[in-house]
């Protein structure tokens, strides 16, 4: 009875190393461990358990950087190397386009005076990141996508402890940087990006982060103005203005167009490469989300007068939720990798009874 | 010159596993059993411990299996060297030796050794 309950608890112990490493040594190791126990022995020894919980956490994290070394990886890092490069191009676009043609509804105190040599910087620099990760100067792009990370924790970072709400808005961006500068950084084939993209899923994924930047501009460009003498109707519609509804539900359908071809540019891509790209999305996506809540970025009250300080907690799941994010995505790839695919079904023509 | 993975000094563990199953196929308590044996009772290796030096010598090829023994309905699997774990394991033997000789050597020179005694 005491061997059987022993046997139940290493067995529990074993389950926390990987799969691959149970299936080849579980009963033999298993056999070692119940011959080097005392006899009467019900629980395993707090040696063992140490070494086993060790032992497993270590195979599984050898079996986790093995798959990192699969070329779906590295296709993977390839392409959202470029994607990356390509919205933080539009970003800065968008940005510009922020700076050139305000947003009429702002009072004029708190108005931008318009594009600073910064703004130009990032449309310039960026456009130069995705231009060399295209024509296969990886390490010219991951050099520029550095750059531009050491310039957002110079510029940006520095003022974490004046302007917090600032730092924190800016952070999807700066994890944007991050993953194009270390996916960029990795080895990869010249043009390999292109190759797995091919010149419709580039135009695509070009068309679905150029045409927001358009519909802001056309937006701010047509806009209506504040002038209380401006006697004409204008609509407006989550930050979009216009004369006329049709033109905002002309906006609209642009936008809709913008996230069709996402999805052709996506679905365009090979499987194994498309569901690692949405992994290593992930954490940027979960970070943007985390953001837009008051759950992590700063707190202001609803008259804007007074922001309520960043907590150590909030910091952290500034932190934990993107990792969370990326190590859940892991898991589910490897179960989508693990479920095994099932033979199609055998169809047999049923015999006619014989007389 | 920079040492590949195959060239790096062994741990302690992975040694004295390559070197308990050096004259005999063994399996893995009996590999427990000889490694405290050979380090004089100082090696004490857990099943955890074994089981990842076996893994990662199975998988560079230092060793292989030779044969499975069910015994009391337990799985006993017993290990072997193959030709390039013996290789590896000599190799092991020379560099040990050689700084040993120089530590032993530089002891004797500067009179630090006992009488007779060897380091």
């Amino acid at each position: 009875m005491s061997a059987d309950e022993l046997e139940r608890r290493y067995r529990r112990l074993l389950a926390v190393y990987p799969w691959e490493h149970r299936r080849a040594y579980e009963d033999e190791m298993l056999a070692v461990l119940l011959a080097d126990a005392r006899p009467g022995q019900t629980r395993p020894s707090v040696g063992d358990a140490v070494n086993l919980l060790g032992a497993g956490l270590r195979a599984r994290l050898r079996v986790g950087a093995r798959g990192f070394t699969e070329p779906a990886w590295a296709d993977a890092a390839a392409v959202t190397g470029v994607l990356v490069a390509l919205v933080l191009f539009a970003a800065a676009g968008w940005s510009l386009v922020d700076q050139a043609v305000p947003d009429p509804l702002l009072p004029p105190p708190v108005r931008p005076g318009g594009p600073d040599q910064v703004d130009w910087l990032r449309v310039g620099g960026w456009a130069a990141v995705l231009v060399a990760a295209l024509v296969g100067l990886r390490r010219v792009a991951a050099g520029l996508a550095w750059a531009g990370v050491a310039a957002w924790v110079v510029l940006v970072g520095s003022s974490v402890t004046g302007q917090p709400a600032y730092v924190i808005g800016t952070l999807p961006q700066f994890a944007l940087a991050l993953l194009a500068a270390g996916t960029l950084t990795l080895p990869a084939p010249p043009r390999r990006a292109l190759r797995l993209l091919g010149r419709r899923g580039l135009g695509a994924f070009t068309l679905a982060a150029v045409l927001p930047v358009g519909v802001l501009a056309a937006s701010r460009l047509g806009h209506p103005t504040a002038d209380p003498a401006d006697g004409n109707p204008w609509y407006s519609f989550h930050g979009l203005y216009a004369r006329s509804p049709l033109v905002i539900l002309l906006f609209l359908a642009v936008l809709g167009l913008a996230a069709v071809a996402v999805l052709f540019g996506l679905a365009a891509l090979d499987p194994r490469v498309r569901w690692r790209l949405v992994v290593l999305l992930s954490p940027v996506a979960a970070l943007t989300l985390l953001i837009d809540t008051p759950l992590a970025g700063e707190v202001v009250d609803a008259l804007g007068l007074y922001t309520i300080p960043l907590a150590v907690t909030r910091w952290a799941a500034l932190v934990l939720v993107p990792t969370m994010t990326f190590l859940a995505g892991l898991v589910l790839l490897r179960r989508r990798k693990a479920t095994p695919t099932l033979p199609p079904t055998q169809t047999t023509t049923p015999k006619p009874p014989t007389p | 010159m920079l040492l590949g993975m195959t060239d790096s000094p062994m741990r302690e563990p992975t040694f004295l596993v390559l070197t308990a199953l050096a004259e005999t196929p063994q399996h893995g308590y009996a590999v427990i059993e000889d490694v405290l044996r050979i380090s004089d009772g100082q090696v004490r290796l857990r099943a955890g411990t074994l089981y990842a030096v076996l893994d990662r010598l199975r998988a560079d090829g230092l060793i292989e299996v030779d044969r499975e023994e069910v015994v009391q309905s337990r799985l006993r699997r017993y290990y072997r060297l193959t030709a390039l774990g013996a290789a590896r394991l000599a190799d092991e033997v020379a560099r040990l030796r050689r700084n040993a000789d120089a530590a032993n050597r530089r002891l004797r020179r500067a009179g630090l050794l006992p009488q007779g005694g060897t380091a």
